[in-house]
């Protein structure tokens, strides 16, 4: 795999052992293997539909508790937002490969030495990344399975936040399976999501990385064209310089055009995700106010609080770092030295001026840009909810 | 004999408030004539000690925060206070781990380009920036010193107490506390004394190095932006020149001579370097030179006499103070560009942290200004503090407003002038500077919001929102 496209390498292994993301094209699989790989995603994309669906019977019939509802509500709006990420890699299997493989592209990974110890630090903080995310994720659906074991140890009667149809309080073995199909259930809801998270994310956080490439080539195109001329006598300065600056546009292009893809198929769900993100938060923070500082759930609610963080700020943060670095365009076009190149070049490199000028919002839903401003209004209106929440009680 | 630091650029300049910065206890090292390992050592010690005598009292502060944090008036006074000096104790620490680009921010401006015929337009402006310079830094140092001797004033006026709670009956009751200008646990008894004198010593030194570490900062920072400004000024200024000189090369222009007149007499205040006058000092490279001849479109032959390419009989020198003159323009512009990109990224991070804490503190003083109910001292103090937070913010908000102003004015400049007449090259160089300057250069607060005027007309407008509707609530 080429440099720029090893930075959701991981993210990449951890989707397709959850059967959440099917197994790349290229590769030499079996046939057989492709097909069981493709059975064991439906079966994945099954499971969750058929837990989701018992949530919501669950949430159906305790709907007066306002304890037990809230308890199951934020679990169940959390399970939404990963099932329709889970329903996107689904359906658009086929862009999403497309978009991998476009990292893959010779104008991603052309690069200097300099530039490719840059990609190589995309790529770790993006394992890193996604690493510390799904560990915390993991660690949270394990702390939840404690307190059900804790309380049946102690003889107490459990309740698992969704409906199972069997009675599990009175016999070990029905509980261990319910237990069990309830772990199953949430950590690979867990990991998915924070995964996919992950994965929009790194794409994000790549594209940064290569606008920093393209302007650090773009102050320096002059000096590359004499340096090149330099080197190969029998090249002109001017067709060097107008090669040169063709492949900036081209890289520009590229770039624009995987922010494109990124948003065409992810768009919806970041919308759907900061809608509930707010709710949940809130939700969250209600359960948490009437816990004791220092129990299990405590932590756990604590911990989950700070994956919905963490995943709101995980868009909003790259999703504005690529439109700082592309208003920074304009800047490097101006940094190179213009003065003194050919005319016709300066002409040019006006119209690409103006286009950049545009900056590289990604939007979610084609309204909601990603941006820092954007974070802190989702958490001000979680804020509100959750005051008038606590007024209504 | 001590010999004077060889300081160049921006540190020659802001000189009196690093040395007033040094003064105050910040851990910046540099800059100094000495650098002996004995006086280094010195210095660091002084600092530390500094630093330490300021977080203890802070801390001391923060633990009678807690202590009497059961009573609402008395716990809203103490946190007000402790987040009031919070700005302190931030730019203190951030300062000492960031002080390598503070160091390179400085550095930016230490070898600039010049030409010629803009030397003393560019001394003009430089003059225009040291004086507006020092005069923030003479009025910011004068604020400090009035704040503190009326807060030590104000100690001395009305009741000497502070409230706490009545557990049983649930009211206000008040007990006597020392009458010392902060409230601080100390772990002596500080109510009467040599105790007493002691604490207020140090109460006095503490409020003027604290205010003092704050303000320093951030005049250096407005000092860095007043700077850019007047880069900008000057540049706007040569525009004019600039495209006549342009114009001069191609087109019969009657008073050309004029244009060269800077660069026959010598009658500006500071002495040009001899490198100024050198052209090989203008252009870098021989290719640079090459080009440029060769994109106006054609070499000249005779020097002194009109001809088709040269209507207005330039020398060859003149010739080439017209041609060097939109380089040394554009050079000196990115130069700008990256001395405000600099600033943004040194300081852009402790601007949030400013802003974060002003906002809670003034949500606090809406609140407590609702209390206020006659000429008092508690009137007196809560004005004081709700003045004085929003001097701060005002402070670099109408610096960072005035940089978005100029940079985007520059446009106006290359618009007004008469770029008609330039050179087709002129022409383009219009183009492309104005399509840079169509996005004003502001700072940013660690990319969370702009600085600007529109930010203090807002956090202005909710404290405003704020106190009316507690006023409403009462």
């Amino acid at each position: 795999m080429s440099l720029a496209g090893s930075c959701v390498a991981l993210h990449l292994r951890f989707l397709r052992c959850c059967g959440y993301c099917r197994l790349a094209g290229g590769d030499g699989y079996p046939p057989l293997l492709r097909w069981l790989h493709h059975a064991y995603r439906y079966f994945a994309l099954a499971l969750m539909t058929a837990y989701l669906l018992q949530q919501c019977v669950y949430a159906y019939q305790e709907q007066t508790d306002m304890d037990k509802l809230a308890r199951v509500m934020f679990l169940l709006l959390c399970h939404v937002t990963s099932i329709t990420k889970q329903i996107v890699f689904h359906v658009d299997a086929e862009r999403i490969d497309e978009m991998i493989t476009g990292l893959d592209d010779r104008l991603y990974n052309e690069v200097s030495e300099k530039q490719a110890q840059l990609l190589s630090t995309t790529c770790v903080r993006a394992a890193r990344l996604v690493r510390v995310y799904t560990g915390t994720a993991f660690i949270t659906c394990t702390l939840w399975i404690v307190f059900p074991i804790l309380e049946y140890a102690n003889g107490r009667p459990v309740d698992f936040p969704f409906w199972a149809g069997i009675d599990y309080n009175h016999s070990s073995i029905r509980f261990l399976l319910v237990l069990l199909y309830s772990y199953y259930a949430t950590s690979l809801e867990g990991i998915a999501n924070t995964t996919m998270d992950a994965f929009i994310a790194t794409i994000l956080y790549q594209c940064q990385t290569q606008l920093k490439i393209l302007r650090m080539n773009i102050e320096i195109l002059p000096d590359r064209a004499r340096a090149i001329v330099k080197k190969e006598s029998n090249q002109k300065y001017e067709a060097v310089l107008w090669k040169l600056f063709i492949e900036c546009l081209t890289h520009y292009k590229k770039i624009t055009s995987t922010s494109k893809i990124l948003q065409d198929i992810f768009g919806t769900v970041i919308l759907i995700q900061f809608a509930i993100g707010g709710w949940t938060l809130c939700m969250a923070a209600y359960k948490l106010v009437s816990l004791n500082v220092l129990s299990i759930e405590f932590a756990s609610i604590t911990l989950f609080i700070m994956c919905i963080f963490i995943e709101l700020l995980l868009f909003c943060y790259y999703g504005n770092e690529v439109k700082v670095e592309s208003d920074r365009l304009v800047e490097s076009l101006y940094a190179m030295q213009w003065l003194g190149t050919p005319l016709r070049f300066q002409r040019s490199l006006l119209v690409f001026m103006e286009r950049a000028k545009q900056p590289l919002r990604p939007v979610a839903g084609r309204i909601i840009p990603l941006s820092l401003e954007t974070f802190l209004t989702i958490i001000k209106s979680s804020y509100t909810f959750y005051a008038v929440l606590r007024q209504t009680k | 004999m001590m010999t004077k630091v060889k300081t160049q650029g921006l540190v020659t300049d802001l000189m009196p408030n690093i040395k007033l910065m040094q003064a105050a206890g910040h851990f910046l090292f540099n800059y100094h004539s000495d650098n002996s390992g004995m006086s280094m050592l010195l210095r660091k010690v002084y600092s530390s000690v500094h630093a330490v005598l300021i977080v203890v009292n802070y801390v001391c502060m923060a633990i009678n925060m807690a202590q009497y944090s059961d009573e609402v008036n008395e716990l809203t006074a103490n946190t007000i206070t402790v987040l009031f000096f919070a700005h302190s104790v931030i730019k203190l620490l951030f300062f000492a781990l960031n002080s390598k680009s503070f160091y390179r921010t400085l550095a930016i401006w230490n070898q600039s380009n010049s030409h010629p015929l803009f030397t003393e337009s560019d001394a003009r402006y430089h003059q225009l920036a040291l004086t507006k310079m020092r005069r923030l830094l003479y009025c910011i140092c004068g604020v400090t010193v009035l704040s503190v001797a009326s807060w030590v004033t104000l100690t001395f006026f009305g009741e000497s107490v502070r409230f706490i709670a009545n557990k049983e009956t649930n009211e206000t009751m008040t007990e006597p506390a020392p009458r010392l200008p902060l409230k601080a646990w100390y772990p002596f008894n500080t109510m009467s004394g040599t105790m007493y004198i002691a604490a207020f010593a140090l109460q006095i030194y503490w409020l003027l190095f604290s205010m003092a570490i704050a303000n320093l900062l951030d005049v250096m920072f407005c000092s860095w932006l007043i700077f850019a400004c007047e880069q900008l000024q000057h540049l706007k200024a040569i525009m004019k020149p600039l495209m006549e000189l342009s114009a001069s090369l191609d087109t019969y222009r009657p008073n050309t001579a004029e244009l060269f007149r800077a660069s026959s007499t010598e009658k500006s205040e500071k002495v040009p370097d001899p490198v100024d006058l050198d052209i090989r000092g203008i252009y870098s490279t021989q290719q640079d030179f090459g080009i440029t001849l060769r994109g106006a479109g054609g070499k000249l032959q005779t020097f002194g006499q009109p001809t088709p390419n040269n209507p207005n009989g330039l020398t060859q020198k003149q010739e080439m103070l017209a041609r060097s003159a939109i380089k040394y323009w554009v050079e000196r512009h990115k130069h700008v560009v990256r001395l405000v990109a600099s600033i943004g990224d040194t300081y852009g991070t402790a601007l949030l942290f400013h802003m974060l804490i002003s906002t809670i503190t003034l949500t606090l003083l809406a609140y407590q200004a609702t209390k206020i109910d006659g000429v008092n001292v508690y009137a007196f103090s809560t004005l004081g503090y709700l003045t004085y937070t929003l001097g701060q913010v005002f402070h670099f908000c109408i610096f960072g407003n005035r940089l978005i102003e100029e940079s985007s004015s520059v446009m106006e400049a290359a618009y007004s002038c008469q770029w008609y007449d330039g050179s087709e090259e002129a022409k383009t160089f219009v183009q492309i500077v104005c399509q840079q300057c169509q996005k004003a250069m502001s700072i940013s607060g660690a990319k969370f919001f702009t600085v600007s005027l529109d930010l203090f007309a807002s956090v202005l407008g909710a404290v405003v929102t704020y106190f009316m509707v507690l006023v409403q609530l009462k």
